[in-house]
């Protein structure tokens, strides 16, 4: 039974880190309707931006952590102004994008290789007494990330809800040409959604690496096929369906954990997906306006 | 005045034109009625015109302003709005959300807008947290009118309003367009049903093959085989003659 607790637990660790990258995901989706797998790539930069920005400038890590997530949501911003832009305006296919995203991710990838070295790094922070919360075992900093991972999914859903930019992004997901001809810039908004889910995709990051104790190069793009998971498990381009899809493979993947090799669990979460497609093909939540 | 006017517009998909050297106009207050058969390039050219693709040539003129060239949503903020044929809402957002879309360019509160359009169409303010995607396709219509309207434009385009609606539903879009015409606003329509753009428009063009085959009054339009003209594209000489006259009245 205490094992149980434990890993249900590490499911909602996993969970909130999955739930930013998912939720991040989604967003761009929505507005682009093309998948970014770059997308590991930026978890694995906002990792090391946060931790040079801590090691190097001295700063709290919060503030790290802060300017760790915004720097890859300027990456985000990058990529598209100067790569996934001038495909889409000469108008390549979307499935090409998916192509050139992961070359942007392997461009990435190396470039993170060649100025931060291939050997593991880790986060300070990682050392700290469990505390005991009703039945859970958790750390001050995976506390944190739950924290961070509540509030995020609040400001995302405020900001779905009670933002023009989050209604334009909306409309641009539902019906783009429709969403032009309301006198919404799409070019603007486009902006705005890389920046959102680039910086979504720095803090998973930084909370993926500071959750696992260590990180290396590539770390974030091994994650990438579970936060596909979680991402189609809820409905692809909808918020809300990846939150769900998030708890759903957290839960799943840690407290199996608890009871199989947990060397298993990137599998068992494709087992997750793999039953979800066939009940349920459309995910958690439907996205109708794609349909 | 001229709310709108194109001049010699060319538009297509691709490289190949759709539309060739087509000219329209459509004044303050007047309804103004496209008609022609399927794949003649009417959804096209009202595609054009919103700068929702590029047109080769001519000249897009919105109130006044020169917007050739211009993205859309620049073009709505001049005063132009579009409902087009299908895809005319956001299905996952809620009526009222739709409203405040339609308003977007506004950049202010719109809720005082969206009472005075929800009470032109009482039939969406009975639900308006109802999600747009599940209103049936009469009232996704009216929907889309209605999102239309809310920056009060100088022109609306409209792409068969009607096809497919209720009876009751086609009364309704009808009656709106007479309103728009009376407090000023000019309607281009795109209509299938030829007796019933006759009866509803100040004037009326006809597009064959993405040319504009003749223009005029709904009593001169009658003059003329429209049948022959749909079906030959206007080889016949009557049909010549006619747009030449038309012309130059
Ligand atoms: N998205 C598109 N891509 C390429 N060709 C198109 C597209 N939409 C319409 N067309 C072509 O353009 C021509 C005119 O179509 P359209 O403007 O929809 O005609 P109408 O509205 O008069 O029925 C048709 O030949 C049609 O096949
Ligand atoms: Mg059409």
């Amino acid at each position: 039974m205490t094992i149980f607790w434990l890993s249900v637990g590490f499911g909602l660790v996993t969970a909130s880190v999955l739930a930013l990258a998912s939720v991040g995901l989604s967003l761009q989706f929505g507005v682009t309707n093309y998948v970014n797998f770059a997308y590991g790539a930026f978890l694995t930069l906002g990792a090391y931006f946060a931790w040079t920005v801590l090691t190097g400038g001295h700063l709290p890590l919060g503030l790290a952590i802060v300017i760790g997530a915004l720097g890859v949501g300027v990456v985000g911003v990058l990529c598209d102004r100067i790569v996934f832009r001038s495909f889409t305006r000469s108008g390549f296919p979307l499935f090409y994008l998916l192509i050139v995203s992961f070359g942007v991710s392997l461009i990435l990838g190396n470039v993170v290789q060649g100025v931060w070295g291939p050997s593991p790094q880790f986060f300070a922070v990682v050392s700290q007494f469990p505390l005991h919360i009703g039945p859970f075992l958790l750390t001050p900093a995976q506390l944190v990330i739950i924290g961070v991972a509540i509030v995020s999914m609040v400001g995302v859903h405020l900001l779905l809800t009670r933002t023009r930019l989050g209604k334009a992004m909306r409309a641009m997901s539902d019906n783009p040409a429709l969403a032009q001809v309301s006198g919404i810039d799409i070019n603007r908004v486009t902006t705005w959604a890389w920046f959102i889910s680039g910086s979504l995709a720095g803090l998973a990051g930084i909370a993926l690496a500071i959750s696992t104790a260590s990180f290396e190069p590539g770390f974030g793009e091994n994650f990438l096929f579970t936060i596909f998971a979680a991402v189609i498990v809820g409905g692809i381009g909808q918020p809300y369906g990846a939150m769900l899809g998030a708890f759903l493979i957290g839960m799943v993947t840690e407290v199996s954990a608890a009871f199989i090799d947990p060397s298993y669990s990137t599998d068992l979460a494709f087992v997750v997906l793999i039953v979800m497609l066939l009940l349920r093909p459309q995910g958690l939540i439907p996205a109708r306006g794609k349909a | 005045m001229s709310a709108l006017q194109a001049e010699g517009l060319t538009t297509g998909y691709g490289s190949v034109p759709v539309v060739s050297n087509v000219s329209m106009e459509a004044r303050s207050g007047e309804v103004v009625v496209l008609v022609g058969p399927n794949g003649a390039g009417k959804s096209t050219f009202l595609k054009g015109l919103f700068g929702l693709l590029r047109h080769t040539t001519g000249r897009v003129v919105v109130d006044g302003r020169d917007v050739s060239g211009w993205p859309p949503h620049r073009i709505a903020r001049c005063g132009m709005a579009y409902v087009p044929q299908v895809s005319n809402i956001f299905p996952t957002m809620s009526v009222v959300e739709n409203l405040e879309i339609g308003g977007f360019a506004s950049g202010g509160d719109v809720r005082q807008r969206i009472d005075e359009v929800l009470a032109i169409f009482p039939d969406l303010a009975r639900s308006p947290r109802a999600k747009a995607g599940s209103l049936s396709g009469g009232q996704q219509n009216i929907l889309g009118m209605a999102r239309s309207l809310m920056l009060s434009p100088k022109v609306v385009l409209l792409d068969e309003p009607t096809a497919g609606l209720a009876p009751r539903y086609v009364g309704t879009v009808w009656e709106q367009v007479g309103r728009l015409s009376t407090a000023g606003t000019a309607v281009m329509v795109v209509e299938q049903n030829v007796e019933l753009a006759m009866r509803h428009s100040d004037r009326v063009y006809v597009l064959v093959a993405g040319r504009v085959r003749l223009h005029g009054t709904p009593e001169e339009i009658r003059r003329h085989d429209l049948t022959a003209l749909f079906l030959g594209g206007g080889a016949t000489p009557s049909a010549e003659v006619g747009e030449q006259s038309m012309r130059s009245v």
